[in-house]
């Protein structure tokens, strides 16, 4: 297996709360991204609210990272306390440095009998011999050393951080920060700094759903909070009220899917955000505003199911939730996001077709994306927005549900003399009366049905990359993985590889699947569940080649692109 | 029954032994302690006792008490308690949670459940905020309080639970606090014992998102008067409640839900007799 | 010394008072060990050891009250039929003091003011009986406590007080669920 490129440096900062390691995480991936370069960062936890063991993992970068790597570069323990309920998600090995203060207790056997290198730095003896020192800056400026940033990066990040808490703190944390430097001498590959780049961006997926959601021209939201979705509903509270819109906070997520779904009926661009067990509460809505033909987009930000599951942690196991969940023939939309950047492309996307449509999108989104914060290039503006075809100029013969060639109906809104009609879930007439009738259903059926089917979905159905015969596809933060691991590939191999990341996942694009698997004449399909729910839809509704694997496993255990790399030059040379 | 004399059970043995996730400091902690020592004082048998819960930080009670317990999905509590009681009207049935779980997403299960009258114990401890999905407004949070969903507050009047209760039709309505475990402890005991629908909201400080909660146990205080087993005169007595008595307000004397598995036939029934032509 | 202290103090029998003193005792070793663990769960290995220590002393305290209720028959009482002056027994922790974060200082501190509260509830036994047994033994409670009030007032004296930030925490709590 290839080496992962020079040009990736991973760190885990680890110690029980109070040590403020999430903090010198974030500082760290603002220094680095002063200095021109990517980063990821996420966050692990133990089961304690406040006080247990955390842990910031970094991974810092010379080009975009979507992912984690294979293992840690560098693994700092503040202490040890309760580590073994969190090293779980942190793999480090002979080629590692483990940090440790002396003072503490010892490196847990699980990471010492790794054969990783153990340096000592009295951690805790440093940051007390600062007035004020706190030992997590002592710690950034330590790890910030080993990877290359420069002193001034670490220092203004620290500035930038805790300017609020004043002068006296912002010193005091430097010169913790920069005894931590001192001791740093580097032996692990250090990355190449580039002063140059400027504009760069931090965000988190759940931020830049919300980005995509305000862009796409939503101006209400229904919120009820449930991890991982919750940061969406915050970071909307504020910025939508100041673009006239609002956010109102529901009692539960029957309520949350109502709301969007009555300000919808209104006229403005509504949504709302959940995880797991909110969506299946939210089902029965979705179907009505299926029914109803009333355009809502419903984030999703999955997690570990089933049920409460594991709230913390990402899988990719909603997708029959949201394909089949609803009772009845309810044909509507699922999109995914491909990456963090990619949440802002797609929740816009999503917003443009809900109210192009009149129907319910659901965004896949998951909690790997959703709460990763990366250092990404500007996510530039896209001229993606919402338009319903609104019914102005109503005639005597007006009927809301009208049969028409695309299968969309002139919407009229509340306010609109004439227009007047009654939603409905119940199955009505194309003048949206109650209809029981043969004629009314089928009719009706198929209208919803073709509305959604012969959408021009145009290129953002997939991204495609790479001609090859040996076709992957993939989606949601999965994706993001298999295309570091195709990075890693020898270029005979990846010349013959193709990857297609799907963003639709309904409806199915039978023409648009069957060109981009032209020539292709092996497929593996690759995600994070337990049952392989998109290579089973896939099977069930595309022509697929004969030779068709899986590669699936349940969450919490996120793929790396290293064992991906391994499988798929397995996979090729079968 | 004593505390500390030869029992067969003292409070202590009704522990789990699991360790709480909840932050020191947490109210829930003095809860807990009560609950035991209230099944203690009764000398109920663990294996008879199921505790039912939803989602949140209090209802993570279940798992830390030594007896039978479902931790459920949000807001249900009440539904999966009702559904136990009425299956095995033998056991004794307490279900608890907290304030967003249960006059949130569970208020309407809250309004049916008291208008059942169905026998069981429902504790809510209340912080007036969601404190596992890290401090959003709750419906018993002031309307002025700021938070990053609702900035500069949610402008909606609070929820008062006990008069939701008492105009719903529990049994037994009273209020506690987490710091007063000895007063605690006495009205759970009551609760438990009294028949029908035992409403007890508990006043539980959440030191994480509400410091300011602080204060309560200062703000405290026994209530003017003893409980009442009239249902207007404690009707009249909540509207001017100032949110700190703490003691039964109610105690009532209607009669339970009556549906119950029974385990014996009661009339015998040829039922394909009933399909012959 | 208030006046419920008074009025409390006046009903006492010896085996009421043997209960009460007992009861104080074990339920400080329980709170004790229950925040030694609690604090050991967050890795405050200072404050863990603290209240491992003071459980033990309690538990000793505890001991030595049962050999002198020994013969005694003593009364059984709901807990909320206990005579405490306050909401709390005196050496029930005040949750709202205590903080995952807590120094060694601040846990002798709240140690320090169960002690007090238990030699004040003693001292107005002692002085408010008219029984002499109740008296003696309700005085030599008095003079226990105030021996650990004095070994608690030692022991401050090694920490220092928290510093003004002691509950910085710069990360914020985790949602779990």
């Amino acid at each position: 297996m290839t080496d992962r490129p020079g040009h990736s440096f991973s760190v885990a900062l680890l110690g029980k709360g109070g040590t403020g390691v999430v903090t010198a995480g974030d500082m760290l991936l603002a220094a680095a991204a002063r200095c021109g370069l990517y980063g990821l960062m996420i966050r692990a936890v133990g089961p304690q609210i406040r006080g247990g063991e955390s842990a910031a993992l970094v991974r810092l970068s010379t080009s975009p990272v979507n992912c984690l790597d294979d293992r840690f570069d560098v693994l700092l323990g503040i202490d040890w306390k309760h580590a073994e309920r969190i090293i779980g998600d942190i793999t480090v090995n002979a080629d590692s440095v483990v940090v440790t203060d002396p003072a503490e207790d010892e490196v847990p056997q699980s990471i010492s009998g790794t054969g990783a290198e153990i340096r000592e730095l009295e951690m805790a003896a440093l940051a007390e011999s600062v007035t004020g020192g706190r030992v997590n800056m002592v710690a950034l400026g330590y790890v910030g050393c080993l990877a290359g940033l420069p002193e001034d990066a670490i220092s203004h990040a620290i500035e930038k951080k805790i300017a609020v808490k004043g002068r006296a703190a912002v010193e005091a944390s430097i010169v913790a920060a920069k005894l931590g430097m001192a001791s740093a001498t580097s032996a692990v590959p250090t990355l190449a700094v580039n002063e140059d780049a400027g504009g760069r961006w931090m965000i988190s997926g759940n931020h830049a759903t919300g980005l995509g959601a305000i862009r796409g021209g939503v101006r209400f939201a229904a919120a009820y909070p449930i991890t991982p979705a919750t940061e969406i509903l915050e970071w909307l509270a504020p910025r939508l009220r100041d673009a006239g819109g609002t956010l109102t906070q529901a009692e539960d997520e029957l309520a949350s899917v109502n709301m969007a779904i009555g300000a919808s009926f209104g006229g403005v661009p509504s949504l709302t955000a959940t995880s797991g067990p909110g969506l299946s509460l939210m089902i029965e809505g979705i179907g009505l505003a299926v029914c109803a033909e009333i355009p809502i987009v419903v984030v999703n930000v999955m997690r570990v199911g089933p049920s409460t599951g594991i709230p913390t942690k990402p899988e990719q196991s909603d997708f029959n939730a949201a394909v089949y969940g609803l009772h009845g023939d309810a044909p509507h939309i699922v999109v995914a996001p491909t990456s963090v950047s990619d949440c802002v492309f797609t929740t816009q996307w999503a917003v443009h077709l809900a109210e192009a449509t009149q129907a319910p999108v659901i965004v896949l989104s998951d909690q790997f994306i959703g709460q990763a914060n990366i250092v990404a290039d500007p996510i530039p503006a896209i001229s993606f927005f919402a338009k319903r075809k609104l019914a102005e100029d109503i005639g005597a013969d007006f009927e809301r549900h009208a049969i028409t060639a695309d299968g969309i109906s002139p919407m009229p809104l509340p306010g609109t003399r004439g227009g007047q009609y009654t939603g409905d879930g119940l199955e009505h007439s194309a003048a949206a009366k109650p209809s029981g009738s043969i004629e009314d259903h089928n009719v009706q059926l198929d209208k919803r049905a073709r509305k959604i089917a012969n959408f021009d979905y145009g290129q953002h159905w997939a991204d495609i990359e790479g001609d090859g015969e040996l076709a992957i596809v993939s989606w949601g933060s999965t994706a993001s993985v298999i295309r570091e691991a195709l990075q890693r590939l020898p270029d005979d191999l990846a010349a013959r590889l193709k990857l297609i990341s799907m963003r639709l996942l309904l409806p199915v694009r039978q023409d648009e699947m069957a060109a981009a698997l032209d020539g292709v004449k092996r497929l593996i399909v690759i995600e994070q569940n337990h049952t392989g729910q998109l290579y089973r839809f896939l099977r069930g509704w595309y022509d697929l080649p004969a030779d068709v694997d899986t590669l699936h496993r349940p969450g919490p255990d996120v793929f790396r692109p290293g064992e991906i790399a391994a499988k798929l030059t397995q996979w090729s040379e079968r | 029954m004593s505390a500390v004399a030869p029992c067969k059970l003292k409070a202590s043995d009704y522990k789990s032994g699991t360790k709480p996730v909840w932050c020191p400091g947490c109210g829930d902690y003095h809860v807990l302690a009560s609950v035991t020592k209230a099944i203690a004082t009764l000398q109920l048998a663990p294996e008879n006792i199921a505790v039912i819960s939803g989602i949140g930080c209090s209802s993570r009670l279940p798992a830390y008490l030594n007896s039978y317990g479902f931790h459920g999905i949000h807001g249900r509590a009440l539904p999966l308690a009702t559904g136990l009681k009425v299956a095995r009207p033998d056991l004794t049935v307490i279900c608890a949670g907290g304030d967003g779980d249960g006059f949130s997403i569970g208020g309407n299960h809250l309004l049916h459940a008291c208008r059942r009258n169905i026998d069981i114990t429902y504790i809510v401890m209340d912080n007036e905020i969601y404190g596992m999905t890290k401090g959003q407004p709750s419906p018993t949070t002031a309307p002025d309080w700021d938070t990053d969903l609702a900035p500069g507050g949610t402008g909606v009047s609070p929820f008062h639970p006990l008069v939701i209760a008492l105009a719903s039709g529990a049994n037994f309505v009273a209020r506690a606090f987490s710091g007063d475990v000895k007063g605690t402890t006495k009205t759970l005991a009551e609760a438990i014992s009294h028949p029908g629908f035992s409403f007890v909201q508990i006043l539980s400080p959440c030191v994480t998102f509400r410091p300011d909660q602080r204060e309560w146990k200062t703000k405290v205080h026994p209530p003017p008067v003893e409980f009442t087993t009239n249902a207007a005169q404690a009707a009249r007595r909540v509207m001017t409640d100032d949110g700190f008595n703490i003691g039964v307000l109610y105690k009532g004397s209607r009669g339970k839900y009556r549906q119950s598995v029974e385990h014996d036939v009661t009339v015998e029934r040829d039922l394909d007799r009933e399909f012959l032509i | 010394m208030s006046k419920s202290a008074d009025i409390l103090a006046q009903r006492f029998t010896l085996p009421e008072l043997l209960l009460h003193a007992l009861v104080i005792e074990l339920e400080a070793v329980q709170s004790y060990k229950d925040l030694a663990e609690q604090m050991r769960e967050c890795g405050n290995q200072d404050v863990a050891e603290l209240f491992e220590k003071m459980s033990v002393l309690e538990a000793e305290h505890a001991a030595k009250i049962r050999q002198q209720a020994k013969g005694v028959e003593l009364p059984e009482l709901s807990p909320w039929e206990f005579r405490w002056s306050g909401l709390e027994p005196p050496e029930n922790i005040d949750l709202a003091g205590v903080h995952y974060l807590m120094t060694p200082h601040q846990a002798l501190d709240l140690a320090l003011e169960n002690e007090m509260s238990a030699m004040a509830f003693f001292d107005a036994v002692a002085h408010d009986t008219a029984d002499d047994k109740v008296r003696s033994i309700a005085k030599e409670f008095a003079d226990d406590e105030r021996q650990h009030v004095a070994w608690m007032n030692d022991w401050l004296a090694k920490y220092p007080p928290p510093a003004d930030d002691w509950d910085y925490d710069p990360d914020p709590p985790a949602a779990i669920d």
